[in-house]
């Protein structure tokens, strides 16, 4: 009888131990959360992975880099061919050297139907968002180099619609728009004009909406200069 | 026996708040529900004890065995999306209140008779 | 027999159940639990999210260790040849151009997110996601306004940069993302902020017709960070002279 009141006696206070140790823990937090904290912590955590995924490349990429430049017996000429050639990359991606390659036209223009009773006149005309939505679906479709009316788009590049004209890079342009992309012609040229596309939805608005593919997209460089008046090189990681 | 229940909690939530110890918080749900088969257990046996069918084995393993399963449904639960701890929390809840019933009716026995 | 029978009938029960129950986890992985989670089980997320973000700030480090190796060797290779220091600079313009470099300068920090109550059939609703357009136009307008650098969470925005809904994310350059959506843009913080909150304009579009919250901070200093891809282009080649 002893030994019984004992071992319960033991075993009440690992109870009450663990009682305090998770009431300290819990704290009354509310028991629950909605599914949405959890949700976008998933999101943001995946996010944070695959970003982590791709600082690995990178990483292997300036290895590379790194041991072609370490050679110490390297010589001048090979040194400068090596450094002209990163040079050309950089203004490759950055919009300073004329493209060409595949890839598809794509002409979008107001519409010349009839409107409808009562029918709102912005229908059939193009906005800077319907210009916008179908460049995002080129890139999303693997397009590389992209311009627009002849202007070559570059990460500052603005399309801004007013009245008659589109302006592009500063410069105005009239109507039609002629979008022109160097990329995997037959995935681009399918994402115009698939069913669920925008292209499509501009096409059921009644404007006009022309996609061609391509063998040989000409896409000019950006035909000012790439200086920067804000901003500069930060040494510390931005986030 | 009581007291020894009673004392050994006391002294056991005290020595919690006083020491430094936790575990990782991911798991407190899950610990929270043993917790109730565990005090379900206890409290049972009280009732036995003084019902005098008090069986260390008996106790022991039931009181394990609770705790484990309490856990086990509530994680369970957690990864099937149904909230299968509310049978935990009925069923040891229940049985708690149930049994202080009748510890509460012994006890008042003895004593009223004893009067 | 008749006493193995009922036992072996429960065996396969068991067998049965326990298919089923594996079965039902690995559908449900992910589905929504249907309403409420342990916070406990959020405290856990949170936990994984810091350890993840300090092994992105070490690796990142690294890399940021081998490029100012690389660009130290180029400096001093370079050391006396005129047109071979040329390039280095030139280098640096383009990397800029090219939006490859943490960079930072004055600007504006945007803060949009969903208003507070957004629950549709229990499920969860997020406006801003599925009128991810907004982005793209909020995005054009600050380059109207002349930003020279944009991030949205933390992503670079480049010419090639894409804002596509895939499944319950909105994804920047394949990053998924979620909101609150904190764009940064680096430019005439004054300009900027101007152009954002003209009437009719864009801010005033998402607080009114969507009820977003939007909010600006201009700032003397914003930092954003490169575009961390590799940027490889397999079909754009130079203009054969």
């Amino acid at each position: 009888m002893k030994k019984n009141v004992i071992i319960i006696f033991v075993i009440c206070i690992i109870v009450g131990f663990f009682i305090s140790v998770s009431a300290k823990l819990v704290d009354g937090q509310h028991l629950f959360v909605s599914p949405n904290v959890i949700n976008d912590l998933q999101t943001t955590i995946a996010s944070e992975k695959t970003e982590i995924a791709s600082i690995y490349k990178l990483i292997d990429v300036q290895r590379q880099e790194l041991a072609k430049y370490k050679d110490t017996y390297i010589s001048d000429s090979t040194f400068s061919a090596q450094l002209s050639k990163e040079l050309e990359s950089y203004k490759i991606f950055g919009g300073a050297i004329d493209l060409e390659g595949e890839g598809v036209s794509v002409i979008i223009d107001d519409g010349t139907r009839e409107l409808l009773d009562g029918e709102d006149p912005n229908n059939v005309l193009v906005h800077d968002a319907d210009l916008l939505m179908v460049l995002n679906e080129l890139k999303a479709n693997g397009a590389e180099a992209i311009s627009v009316n002849g202007q070559r788009l570059v990460n500052s590049s603005e399309i801004a619609c007013s009245g008659y004209s589109v302006r592009i890079n500063r410069k105005f342009y009239a109507r039609p728009f002629r979008i022109e992309a160097i990329g995997d012609s037959k995935r681009m040229a399918a994402s115009m004009v698939a069913p669920e596309s925008y292209g499509a939805l501009l096409k059921e608005y009644g404007l006009t909406f022309e996609v061609k593919i391509s063998d040989n997209i000409k896409i000019p460089k950006f035909s000012e200069g790439f200086n920067y008046k804000y901003m500069v090189k930060s040494n510390k990681g931005g986030n | 026996m009581i007291i020894a229940t009673i004392i050994g909690l006391a002294t056991g939530i005290f020595l919690g708040f006083a020491l430094n110890v936790s575990y990782p918080s991911e798991y407190s749900f899950y610990i929270t529900m043993a917790l109730l088969a565990a005090l379900d257990s206890i409290i049972g046996a009280g009732r036995a004890q003084l019902e005098g069918k008090f069986n260390m084995t008996i106790f022991t393993t039931g009181f394990f065995l609770n705790a484990l399963l309490a856990g086990v449904l509530a994680f369970l639960g957690d990864k099937l999306g149904v909230p299968l701890y509310y049978a935990a929390i009925l069923v040891f809840g229940g049985r708690l209140f149930q049994n202080l019933g009748v510890i509460r009716r012994i006890l008042l026995d003895k004593y009223i008779l004893r009067k | 027999m008749k006493k193995y029978g009922g036992i072996i009938l429960v065996g396969f029960l068991a067998l049965l159940i326990g298919l089923v129950i594996s079965i039902q986890i690995s559908t449900t992985q992910g589905a929504d639990p249907g309403g409420l989670i342990p916070l406990a089980k959020a405290q856990g997320y949170v936990a994984e999210l810091k350890k993840v973000r300090a092994d992105k700030e070490v690796i990142l480090e690294e890399l940021n260790a081998l490029e100012q190796q690389l660009e130290d060797i180029k400096k001093s290779k370079a050391e006396g040849d005129v047109v071979s220091e040329q390039m280095v600079a030139d280098l640096e313009k383009y990397k800029m151009a090219a939006g490859v470099l943490d960079v930072k300068g004055p600007g504006v920090e945007v803060t949009i997110d969903d208003p507070v109550v957004e629950v549709l059939d229990g499920e969860k609703y997020s406006v801003i996601m599925y009128n991810y357009e907004l982005l793209l136009g909020f995005v054009n307008k600050l380059k109207d306004a002349g930003a020279e650098a944009i991030s949205i969470n933390g992503q670079r925005i480049i010419t090639t940069t894409e804002i596509s809904l895939a499944g319950e994310n909105v994804n920047i350059n394949g990053v998924p993302t979620a909101p609150p959506y904190i764009i940064k843009a680096i430019g005439n913080p004054d300009t900027i902020e101007a152009t954002l909150t003209i009437r009719f304009g864009i801010v005033e579009q998402m607080k009114s017709r969507y009820s977003l919250s939007v909010e600006i901070i201009k700032s003397e200093e914003v930092s954003i960070p490169r575009y961390s891809n590799v940027i490889a282009y397999r079909y754009a080649k130079p203009v054969k002279e």
